[in-house]
C-alpha cells in the first residue's frame, strides 16, 4: 500500500509541476484524436443526414452497418490498418505506418460509425414540422437542412463529445498502427498499456488521472447536452 | 395456469441464480486456494518465453514434481519488480548488472547461471551505414548512429534495453540522436517495427531466429564479447513475503540447474538452430561464447 | 376556368382507390372570401390543408393556385404557407424565428433585422423579443407564426386548427392578426372543428361529410346551402 501511495503522490506531482515528458504524450493525445475528428465530422453529418432525411436503396443496409461496425474491437481496426499500412501492404508505399497520421486514420475509422449513428438518430429525431416550417417560408434545401442541424444541435454536440471520448480513449488500434514511439507517437493509453511493463507507475497513474479526469468533463458535458436536447425536442 | 407459470419462472431464475453464485464462488476460491499449494509463479523475459523454450522445459518438469508453474513473461526490469513486490515466486532474467542490485537489496537469493546465448544487431538489407562486417560493436553503433539510419531501441527496461543502453554508453554516443526511435515493446513488436521503418536494431539471437523467416532484415553484426547474453535464475527472498511458494520455487530453479533440466535447455531447436546453452555451474568466457554462436 | 379563381381543384381524392377519405371533382375559390373548412374528426381536414400546401401528394386528381398571373401546382413556398396546428417554433428567440424567414425571404441582414422588429410589433410580441420561442403560451405561438408566415408577404394562409385549445382572449387576439391579414389581400382558408370569433369571421364554408365536399356561403347570419356534388 505505501508503494500505491507513494506512485500516487509522484504521479500528481508529475501532473502539477507540468513534466514536460508527460505532458507531451498528452499533447499526441489531443492531437491525433483532434485531427481525427475534424475529418470524421463532415463526411458523418453528411452520412447521417442523407440516411435520415433521403428514402434510398440500401440504407437500411448502411445504418445497420454503422451500427454494427460501433462493435468491431478497437484492436481489430489496427489490425486492419495495419495490414494496409505495412511495407508489404496494399498502402505501403505510402509510408504510414508508426505515424501520428496512422493513428488518426484508426481514430477516423473508429469515431465514422458511432458518429453516423448517434448523428441518424438525433437527427431521425427532428420533428417533421421544422423542415416543412423552413421549406414553405422560403428556405432552400441548403438553408433548411442547416437549419436542422441547428434544431439539433445539442444531439449533435453529444455525439461529438461522445465520439471524441471514444477515440481519445482507445489503444488497441493507436499502439498498433503507433507503435508507442516516444517523442512521436506515444499517446496516453499507449504509454499506460506499455510503460507501466517498465514498472514505472508514477507517470501510468498521472496519465490515468488526465484520461479519467477527461472522461469526467466529457460526461458531465454529456449529460448537460442531453438534457437540453431532450427538452428541445419535447417542447 | 399463468400463476404456476410465473412461480417455475421464479423458482428456474433462482436455481440459475444460485448455479451463477456457485460458479462465481468456485472461481473466486480456485485460484487463491491453488496459490497456497501447486502453483509457481516465474516472472521471466519474453526472450526465453516467445521463443518457445519454457513451453518445451516447463512441462518436463511438472511431469515429474507436484507444482504447476505460471509464467508471467515480461521484460526484465518489471520482472525484477515483480519479485521485489512478492508478486512472483522466483525469477530468470538477463541483465546481470540488475541482478547482482537484486540481490545486494536483499530482495532475492541463490542466485544461478542458467544457460546463455548472445546478442546480435540486425537491420535493413541495404544496410545504409555500413555494419555489416565489422568486428565491434561500439563501431557499428557510432556509424548507426552518424548514418541518420532509424535505430529501433525497446525502451521498455528490459535486459536487451538494459544492454544497449550500456552499450550506447561504451560508445560515447547520447541515446536520442535524431534517428533513435525508443517504443517501449517486447522484441518481438520491436523487430516488426525495425523491419516497417526500416531501422537498425539490438536483438537476443533467440527471438531473431524465432522470427528472421518473416522480417525482410538481416544479420549484420556479430561476434563481440560485449554482446553476450547470460541468463540466471534467482529465487524471490521468501523472509520477505509469507506466502511465497519457496519451496516450488527452489525445486524449479533447481531442476533448471540439473542434469535433466540442463539438457532440454541444450536440445531445445527453434527451425532447426540452437537457441540456448547450457552453462549452470560453469565459467563461460563470454569471448568464447558469443564465438560459439558464429559459425 | 375562371380567371379570377385562386384556386382550382380538379378530381381531387386522398386514401386507398377502393375507399377514398374524401373526394372533390371540382371545386374553386376565389381567395375573396375566407374559409371555414369544417368537418368530423377524422374526416380529412388536415390532408386536404397539406395537400392544398403541397406537403402532400394527393392519390389522384389536380390542385392549382393562380398566383401572379400563374397557375401553379403546389408547393409553392413563401407564397401558400401552411400553418400546423401546433406551429413550428424554431430552437431559437422570437425574435430569430421571425429573423430566420426575413433571411430565407432573401432579405440583406439589416433589412431583415427590421422586418423582423416590425413583425415583432405587429403581433404585438415586442417583450419576448429574447424569450426562447418555445417557452412562448399557445396563443403566443400562433400570434409569432402568423407574424413569421406574414413576413413573407404570402397570397394564401392555411391554418389548421387555429383554435384549438386557446382560451376565448387569445382567440380575440388571434382573431385581430387574421382580421388585419384579410383585410390586408391575404387569403384565408381556416379548418376548426368548433365555431369562434374566426370563423364567425368566414363567409364561405367546406364541410366534408361522408367523403364528400359541400360548399356554403353564409350570408350575416342567413345560411343559404348549396351542395356542390
Amino acid at each position: 500500500m505505501p508503494e500505491l501511495l507513494e506512485s500516487t503522490r509522484m504521479a500528481l506531482l508529475l501532473l502539477i509541476t507540468l513534466d514536460p515528458d508527460l505532458w507531451e504524450i498528452i499533447g499526441v493525445s489531443f492531437r491525433v484524436s483532434l485531427i481525427a475528428m475534424l475529418f470524421a465530422i463532415p463526411p458523418a453529418l453528411l452520412i447521417a443526414l442523407a440516411l435520415a432525411r433521403l428514402d434510398f436503396p440500401g440504407r437500411w443496409l448502411l445504418i445497420s452497418l454503422a451500427n454494427t461496425l460501433m462493435a468491431v474491437p478497437t484492436v481489430v481496426v489496427g489490425l486492419i490498418l495495419f495490414m494496409l499500412l505495412s511495407r508489404s501492404g496494399p498502402l505501403g508505399e505510402w509510408r504510414l505506418l508508426f505515424t501520428q497520421p496512422a493513428m488518426a486514420i484508426g481514430q477516423w475509422l473508429l469515431a465514422m460509425p458511432l458518429l453516423v449513428a448517434m448523428l441518424h438518430s438525433t437527427l431521425q429525431g427532428i420533428d417533421q414540422r421544422a423542415w416543412e416550417t423552413a421549406r414553405l417560408h422560403g428556405a432552400g434545401r441548403g438553408a433548411a437542412l442547416w437549419r436542422l442541424l441547428g434544431e439539433a444541435r445539442f444531439g449533435v454536440l453529444a455525439a461529438i463529445v461522445a465520439s471524441f471520448g471514444r477515440i481519445i480513449a482507445e489503444v488497441g488500434s493507436a499502439v498498433m498502427v503507433g507503435g508507442n514511439i516516444e517523442h512521436f507517437t506515444r499517446n496516453i493509453t499507449t504509454a499506460i498499456a506499455l510503460e507501466t511493463l517498465k514498472g514505472e507507475y508514477a507517470q501510468g497513474i498521472a496519465l490515468g488521472t488526465v484520461l479519467l479526469l477527461l472522461a469526467l468533463i466529457l460526461n458531465l458535458l454529456l449529460g448537460m447536452l442531453r438534457g437540453r436536447g431532450q427538452q428541445s425536442l419535447s417542447s | 395456469m399463468a400463476e404456476g407459470k410465473n412461480t417455475m419462472t421464479v423458482r428456474l431464475s433462482c436455481r440459475m441464480r444460485a448455479m451463477g453464485g456457485a460458479t462465481l464462488l468456485a472461481l473466486l476460491a480456485l485460484p487463491a486456494l491453488a496459490a497456497e499449494e501447486e502453483i509457481v509463479r516465474l516472472a521471466t523475459t519474453t526472450s526465453t518465453y516467445n521463443s518457445g523454450l519454457l513451453d518445451e522445459l516447463l512441462p518436463e518438469f511438472e511431469a515429474d514434481h507436484p507444482y504447476r508453474v505460471q509464467v508471467i513473461a515480461v521484460g526484465t526490469g518489471k520482472a525484477l519488480r515483480m519479485g521485489r513486490d512478492g508478486d512472483a515466486d522466483l525469477v530468470m532474467t538477463h541483465a546481470p548488472a540488475a541482478e547482482q542490485a537484486f540481490v545486494d537489496a536483499g530482495h532475492g537469493i541463490e542466485p544461478k547461471g542458467v544457460m546463455y546465448n548472445d546478442f546480435v544487431i540486425v537491420g535493413p538489407e541495404d544496410d545504409p551505414a555500413a555494419i555489416q562486417g565489422l568486428v565491434g560493436v561500439t563501431e557499428a553503433f557510432a556509424r548507426i548512429a552518424d548514418s541518420g539510419a532509424l535505430f529501433i531501441s525497446r525502451g521498455d527496461d528490459s535486459g536487451t534495453h538494459k544492454k544497449e543502453l550500456a552499450l550506447w554508453e561504451t560508445t560515447g554516443v547520447e541515446p536520442g540522436f535524431d534517428g533513435y526511435r525508443s517504443v517501449g515493446q517486447g522484441m518481438g513488436k520491436t523487430l516488426q517495427m525495425a523491419n516497417e521503418l526500416e531501422g537498425y536494431t539490438l536483438t537476443d539471437r533467440g527471438t531473431w531466429l524465432a522470427m528472421q523467416d518473416k522480417l525482410d532484415l538481416s544479420l549484420l553484426m556479430q561476434g563481440d564479447e560485449r554482446l553476450f547474453n547470460p541468463y540466471q535464475v534467482i529465487l524471490v527472498n521468501p523472509e520477505r513475503y509469507d506466502d511465497l511458494n519457496a519451496e516450488g520455487a527452489r525445486a524449479l530453479a533447481e531442476w533448471l540447474v540439473s542434469e535433466e533440466g540442463q539438457q532440454a535447455i541444450d536440445a531445445f531447436r527453434l527451425n532447426g538452430e540452437r537457441l540456448f546453452h547450457a552453462s549452470a555451474g560453469e565459467r563461460v568466457s563470454p569471448k568464447q561464447a558469443v564465438s560459439g554462436n558464429n559459425p | 376556368m375562371n380567371d379570377t379563381n385562386m384556386l382550382e381543384i380538379t378530381g381531387l381524392s386522398h386514401g386507398f382507390a377502393a375507399r377514398p377519405l374524401w373526394t372533390i371533382d371540382q371545386l374553386q375559390w376565389s381567395g375573396q372570401d375566407m374559409v371555414h373548412l369544417r368537418g368530423d374528426n377524422g374526416s380529412g381536414k388536415t390532408t386536404l390543408l397539406r395537400i392544398l400546401a403541397g406537403l402532400d401528394m394527393p392519390s389522384q386528381g389536380r390542385v392549382r393556385w393562380r398566383l401572379e398571373q400563374a397557375w401553379l401546382a403546389p408547393p409553392c413556398p413563401g407564397r401558400v404557407i401552411y400553418l400546423h396546428q401546433s406551429p413550428y417554433m424554431f430552437d431559437t428567440s422570437v425574435f430569430d424565428n421571425l429573423g430566420l424567414a426575413a433571411r430565407w425571404h432573401g432579405l440583406a441582414r439589416s433589412d431583415a433585422q427590421q422586418q423582423a422588429r416590425r413583425m415583432l410589433a405587429w403581433c404585438g410580441l415586442e417583450k419576448q423579443g429574447r424569450q426562447r420561442a418555445r417557452s412562448l403560451s399557445g396563443g403566443e405561438r400562433l400570434r409569432l407564426a402568423l407574424a413569421r408566415a406574414w413576413l413573407l408577404k404570402p397570397r394564401v394562409l392555411l391554418l389548421d386548427e387555429p383554435t384549438a385549445n386557446l382560451d376565448a382572449l387569445a382567440i380575440a387576439e388571434v382573431d385581430a392578426l387574421v382580421a388585419d391579414l384579410s383585410r390586408l389581400g391575404c387569403a384565408v382558408l381556416l379548418s376548426a372543428h368548433h365555431t369562434s370569433l374566426l370563423t364567425d369571421r368566414c363567409r364561405r364554408r367546406w364541410q366534408l361529410v361522408d367523403g364528400i365536399l359541400q360548399e356554403s356561403v353564409l350570408v350575416a347570419s342567413r345560411e343559404s346551402e348549396r351542395v356542390l356534388r
